[in-house]
């Protein structure tokens, strides 16, 4: 059984496959066709809906979600409110106002995701410096976007009346008050224990947290999975934890809030983590996720691999931890076994005489598959020459990895144009890429020394980034 | 009908009517739908009871023969009711729209990746698509041909041609300043959001009742009515609106409309087809990819003498709309300038792919950005801004006959429009900060660029080149329209609604358009070449001016005037008290006045003689300017773009909300086409760039730090529709002045000294490939540069 509250109506489910997702049961089932299907991949956000749940501290939480990619089954006790709702009573919503006053519509095929992003934006609470960000994840072809800049500028911040949340306190205590989740091929253990149980009892089923990659395999592939472990609600996968050296991070913390964090305390990773995906992906995407499929070019390991992180891997019994580079063997192949899961991540402080910069090239800034993912973590001695350093890059080989080559030339010595020059010249011989659709191989080789000659020039205040300059 | 509805909201708020409805920034007529989420798309409409759904199997290679076919294990898959081959088409296999040579279904030959070769039915969409990818075929493969080396050697899909006299190339070396180069113009995925679809069900009289999102409804008609073996009046398009359209639903909605259409009427029911993204973007055509070649030569001044440009268009498989594309790339090679003697060949080189087909712009784009480009490269061999070159060669009193030779009635204007941005951008002010920023920054580079652009509108085809509507008044007063344009968001509705208001002297909220349908407006011209309100809001207007003159001549006679009485606001004066509207078609009606009318419409002036080249295929030329800046970083290539100014002619604006909205988005998918969105194929034919994961059309992050876009708003002073221009494709050409202005930040690597190579679309690796050849052109490497030895602590 499953219980999910969409709009205004509580809705009991008995049996919904682990393949269904949130959108064709809007639109089939319900009647419900105001959100849409524009690449049932989550790249266009015409079917943006609002996921709320209860969160112990804040309340009630308005998250953006792609109901394209979001399993029925991971709905459970959750509200969803989608473009219909918001003039339930006949009159439009002020987002909507708003979105008609600025002609923010033209074709009209993106717009009900468009107004879900705004309406997301407009429950957050305090400033937004930039509230457009809240459309990173909702493409439109027609208006060229600048009424929606517009209009996201115009309702970020502002108080206003919700005709939708009347109930509010209704919403609240049904949330607070739904029984466990009792469905058949979609398990959704609380804890480390039951966890370990429920992968004894389906040994072969799926693993998901935001499931912003498995459920491509069902949209995109067509393939119909029919085991899914739900691990989203797993306590030990979803805390923050401060330790002597660092900070472990649940596995299957929405990448949003890992964001947040990662901003506070490893300020060179925010602009990578702002353009991993959009944020209608963040609030769903895990840091488990993203290293449990280990791309090639995924973003979060070599982050990962340049702050010296260890991935943590658990049965249940015994957690272990793998330093990334040795725990992802090839391409999308890691060294998790079947009965395992990834668990958390650790994060060693940097120290003060520490550089880091991790810079991504991709065709768009904001949620592309990077070209080259390039990252750097430099310790110096007191006459300034390398002591340690880690250079680390995705999109190069077949797996996130460390060009050792590169860091062994350059330990102990100080760091010299001429250096620079000379691993670059050093790269060329010891990295060989592929060519895609993203870049030929020389490009690639290109991009790695350029990005080996932007971290030199940053280290010596030249400007080089698009995103600095005003 | 026995009574007549008691009508009172006229009277309610008269003060609330709008003197005048066109002109104002009346909002979209879906708007508030669209943001409710009832605006209905076809996928929305509840379907018919045991409709089925349909998918397509399609071919894994590119080119070849089909050697064998196994699809027992479709046959059996679950929820398939049919399975439906080219032996099952009643009537003809062959949909091209213009030329032959677009099968519905392979009839064994492959053409392209991702060729339909037959279709499935099934009880679900998801299991119609399950069954579909379980196909067992084996081909004879051959090698497809992709690149322009490879088409060049090819027969042509079509005969080359040619406007004005060869110019011999030799006689170039004698001008003062010679440019030549070659330019790869990229295609371009239109990404409407709402992809490719069609619901047709079987009628009673065997007919096919079909929604679908189509540019054009008549074509759809007669090709299904063709493919089906039936007359074309048993078939009905019902086209309520588009999830955008781009000129990529113009022909190539119809294989899916058609394909629908067959499942329906072999089952006797109903079947949706609706392509995933993926396939919607592997299995339908896109802007054409061009090879481009300019050789000019101009006197020591830079005002060229003479010209020879050879625009080819990458075709695909078949002729599709390519004959006319390239032609408009070949009207477009001029774009706003006189090139003196100048000779304009086209080819249509047939390639191994889907075949191409209308985008925003038809050629127009690929042609002009081609002048723009020889423009800029002879800036640098001149030594003299790109902006003075342009307003030299903008054409002018003397110099101002086409190479087509049609002749330019607003030189004035050009060079109005051009003056009136520089002063607006401060272009001038701009460059020298910028020369000197580029000169205190070592990686990062601006570059600015001002260019013109001037558009002609009409279908180059002259027959195209009308329209029907069909208008009612009800006797409360309210008013329907039907026309044949189709609303794909570009506002159509809205602004024919605003004319027959207008028209009439009625308020807006009066008049409704509604879907476009084939039975109430028949034979109608596709929603293309931003021709949708010159054509269509004139034929409305005819419709309404006859209704409208009918009542007048009534109102002279029932109510006793000397003079035709004026209707404004809903309301006209009498000797004795004022009329509204509505008491006035009552009493019409009562005294057996008709109330409907048909209009129609054909555009005057235009005509083209094919066998000569000349003539006057346009009937006004589009005319606007814009000026980009931009930020490109020479490590990397990645590009920003700081500042847009635009400034565009709409004549006079029928809804400036809308025009501004279309010349935006326009400039941003302008912007896309030069700049990210590449198309890549394998060798093999196959499109690796095929769904939004790898194909990158701009997001919100990538709209320009600053925009500032303004109307001419100047009347047409041809005689268009309330004196407005069209305004759908010609705003797209801004875009160029954004690749221009890359062009100009990668030129600074060498002080303007080297041409970059750079090609469109200008992707990150174009650019940095383009700033590396600057850097060794110039013989130094940045790395000698300012910072060496020094150390960090």
């Amino acid at each position: 059984m499953l219980e999910i509250m969409i709009n205004e109506e509580v809705i009991e489910i008995e049996y919904a496959a682990p393949s269904t997702m949130l959108l064709s049961y809007l639109r089939d089932q319900l009647g419900l066709t105001g959100s849409k299907e524009g690449c049932a991949s989550g790249d266009c956000g015409a079917c943006t809906v609002i996921m709320i749940d209860l969160h112990a501290h804040s309340g009630l939480r308005f998250s953006q979600i792609n109901a394209c990619i979001t399993p029925l089954n991971a709905l459970h006790a959750k509200h969803i409110v989608t473009v219909e709702h918001l003039n339930k009573n006949g009159a439009l919503h002020p987002v909507q106002q708003l979105v008609v006053d600025k002609h923010g519509s033209q074709c009209g095929f993106c717009t009900p995701g468009i107004i879900m992003s705004l309406y997301a934006l407009s429950k957050r609470q305090g400033n937004t410096d930039k509230p457009e960000d809240f459309l990173a994840g909702n493409l439109c072809r027609c208006t060229g976007y600048g009424p929606l800049i517009d209009a996201a500028k115009e309702i970020a911040g502002v108080q206003y009346y919700d005709p939708t949340l009347a109930d509010e306190a209704a919403v609240t205590a049904w949330l607070s008050s739904c029984n466990a989740q009792t469905t058949h091929n979609y398990l959704k253990p609380t804890n480390r224990k039951q966890l370990a149980e429920a992968r004894r009892a389906m040994p072969k089923a799926s693993f998901i947290a935001g499931g912003t990659d498995l459920a491509l395999e069902i949209t995109q592939q067509l393939s119909d999975i029919e085991q899914i472990i739900d691990i989203s609600q797993v306590d030990d996968l979803l805390s923050i934890t401060e330790l002597d050296h660092g900070w472990r991070i649940g596995a299957a913390v929405p990448l949003n809030q890992v964001h947040t964090f990662m901003r506070e305390h490893f300020p060179s990773t925010d602009e990578l983590i702002s353009r991993l995906g959009s944020l209608t992906i963040r609030n769903r995407a895990t840091l488990g996720g993203s290293l449990g499929h280990a791309s090639p070019i995924g973003d979060i390991a070599p982050l990962l691999i340049s702050l010296n992180g260890e991935i943590e891997v658990d049965d249940g019994e015994t957690k272990r931890r793998h330093a990334p580079h040795e725990y992802i063997t090839g391409y999308r192949q890691t060294l998790l076994e079947k009965q395992q899961w990834i668990s958390g991540v650790y994060i060693p402080r940097l120290g003060k005489n520490q550089r880091h910069a991790i810079y991504k090239v991709s065709k768009r800034f904001e949620d592309d598959i990077a070209t080259v993912v390039m990252a750097f973590n430099f310790r110096f001695d007191t006459q300034s020459r390398i002591e340690s350093c880690s250079i680390a890059g995705g999109g190069i080989a077949a797996k996130s990895t460390r060009l050792s080559e590169l860091e062994a030339h350059m330990l102990g010595k100080p760091f010299t144009q001429a250096l620079v020059r000379e691993v670059k010249a050093l790269a060329a011989l010891h990295i060989h890429p592929l060519s895609d659709v993203r870049g030929s191989a020389n490009y690639r080789v290109s991009l790695v020394q350029n990005l080996i000659q932007r971290f030199y020039f940053e280290c010596n205040n030249i400007p080089t980034r698009l995103s600095d300059h005003a | 009908m026995r009574r007549l509805t008691q009508i009172n909201h006229l009277d309610a708020q008269p003060s609330d009517i709008e003197f005048s409805v066109v002109g104002k920034s009346h909002k979209h007529e879906s708007a508030d739908k669209q943001v409710s989420g009832k605006a209905l798309f076809v996928d929305d409409y509840p379907t018919p009871s045991n409709c089925l759904h349909a998918a397509v199997i399609v071919s894994n290679i590119a080119k070849g023969k089909i050697e064998s076919t196994d699809f027992t294990q479709v046959e059996s898959s679950s929820g398939v009711i049919k399975l439906i081959t080219v032996d099952d088409i009643p009537g003809l296999n062959d949909i091209g729209p213009i030329f032959k040579g677009d099968p519905l279904l392979s009839d064994g030959t492959i053409k392209y990746h991702q060729q339909p070769i037959a279709l499935v039915l099934a009880r679900s969409h998801r299991q119609a698509w399950q069954a579909a990818s379980k196909a067992k075929l084996t081909y004879q493969s051959e090698t497809p041909n992709l690149s322009f080396e490879q088409a060049q050697q090819q027969p042509h899909l079509l005969p080359k041609n040619q406007f004005g006299a060869s110019v011999d190339l030799d006689s170039l070396i004698e001008s003062a300043v010679v440019v030549k180069g070659e330019l790869e113009v990229g295609g371009q995925e239109h990404f409407y959001l709402e992809g490719q679809i069609s619901l047709a069900q079987t009628t009673e009289d065997g007919g096919i009742f079909i929604r679908c999102s189509s540019q054009h409804p008549t074509e759809v008609q007669t090709l299904v009515a063709e493919v089906l073996d039936i007359s074309f009046n048993k078939v009905t398009v019902d086209m309520r609106r588009m999830g955008g359209g781009f000129g990529g639903k113009e022909s190539q909605a119809a294989q899916w409309a058609c394909l629908a259409s067959l499942g329906a009427h072999l089952t006797k029911g109903s079947v949706k087809l609706r392509l995933p993204r993926k396939i919607d973007m592997s299995a339908t055509g896109k802007r054409h990819p061009f090879f481009n070649s300019y050789h000019i030569g101009a006197n020591k001044h830079g005002v060229i003498e003479k010209a020879h440009i050879e625009v080819n268009g990458l075709c695909g498989h078949s002729a599709d709309l390519s004959g006319a594309i390239v032609d408009r790339a070949m009207f477009h090679s001029d774009n706003a300038y006189s090139l003196g003697d100048a000779s304009i060949v086209g080819n249509r080189l047939r390639t191994d792919t889907v075949s191409h087909t209308a985008f925003r712009g038809f050629g127009g784009p690929q042609g002009m950005i081609t002048i723009e480009r020889a423009i800029q490269d002879l800036s640098i061999k001149t030594g003299q801004d790109a902006y003075s070159l342009r307003l030299k060669n903008l054409y002018r009193e003397g110099r101002s006959t086409t190479p087509y030779g049609m002749e330019v009635d607003q030189c004035d204007m050009l060079l109005e429009v051009m003056q009136n941005l520089e002063k607006s951008s401060d272009y001038t002010n701009r460059r020298a900060e910028i020369k000197q920023w580029n000169n205190s920054n070592l990686v990062l580079k601006k570059g600015l660029a001002l260019s013109p652009v001037k558009f002609g509108i009409a279908f180059t085809a002259t027959h195209l080149n009308q329209a029907g509507a069909l208008v009612h008044v009800y006797t409360d007063g309210s008013v329907q329209v039907s026309h044949g344009g189709t609303e794909m968001g570009q506002g159509l509705h809205t602004k024919v609604a605003q004319i027959v208001a207008q028209t009439f002297g009625i308020p807006l909220d009066l008049v409704h358009v509604s879907s476009t349908r084939t039975d109430k407006v028949p034979n109608t011209s596709p929603t293309a070449a931003s021709s949708g309100t010159d054509l269509n809001g004139m034929a409305a207007h005819n419709a309404a001016i006859a209704i409208k003159n009918r009542l007048l001549e009534f109102a002279k006679e029932h109510y006793n005037l000397d003079a035709e009485p004026i209707i404004v606001n809903g309301r006209f004066e009498t000797k004795d008290q004022p009329v509204d509207w509505t008491h006035l078609v009552q009493q019409a009606y009562l005294k057996r006045i008709s109330l409907s009318s048909s209009g129609f419409y054909k555009t005057p002036k235009i005509w083209f003689d094919i066998d000569k080249s000349v003539g006057r295929p346009f009937f006004y030329f589009s005319i606007g300017a814009s000026c980009s800046e931009v930020t490109v970083d020479t490590l990397t290539g990645e590009m920003q773009v700081d500042r847009v100014d635009i400034l565009h002619d709409v004549g006079n604006s029928l809804n400036p909300a809308i025009d501004i909205g279309q010349i935006e988005g326009a400039f941003i998918q302008g912007m896309g086409w030069v700049t990210n969105e590449e198309l890549v194929w394998n060798k093999d034919g196959v499109l690796l760039s095929n769904s939004p994961m790898n194909y990158k059309i701009p997001s919100i992050g990538d709209y320009p730090k600053q925009m500032n876009i303004t109307l001419m708003d100047k009347a047409n002073p041809e005689h268009s529709i309330y004196r407005s221009k069209a305004v759908g494709e010609p705003p797209f050409m801004h875009a160029i002045s954004l690749w221009c202005a890359i062009y100009d930040a990668v030129a600074s690597i060498s002080q303007h000294r080297e041409i970059p190579n750079l090609q469109v679309p200008a992707t990150g690796e174009n650019i940095l490939q383009a700033c590396l050849a600057q850097f060794d052109a110039i013989g130094y490497t940045r790395d000698e540069a300012e910072v060496d030895n020094e150390t960090i602590g």
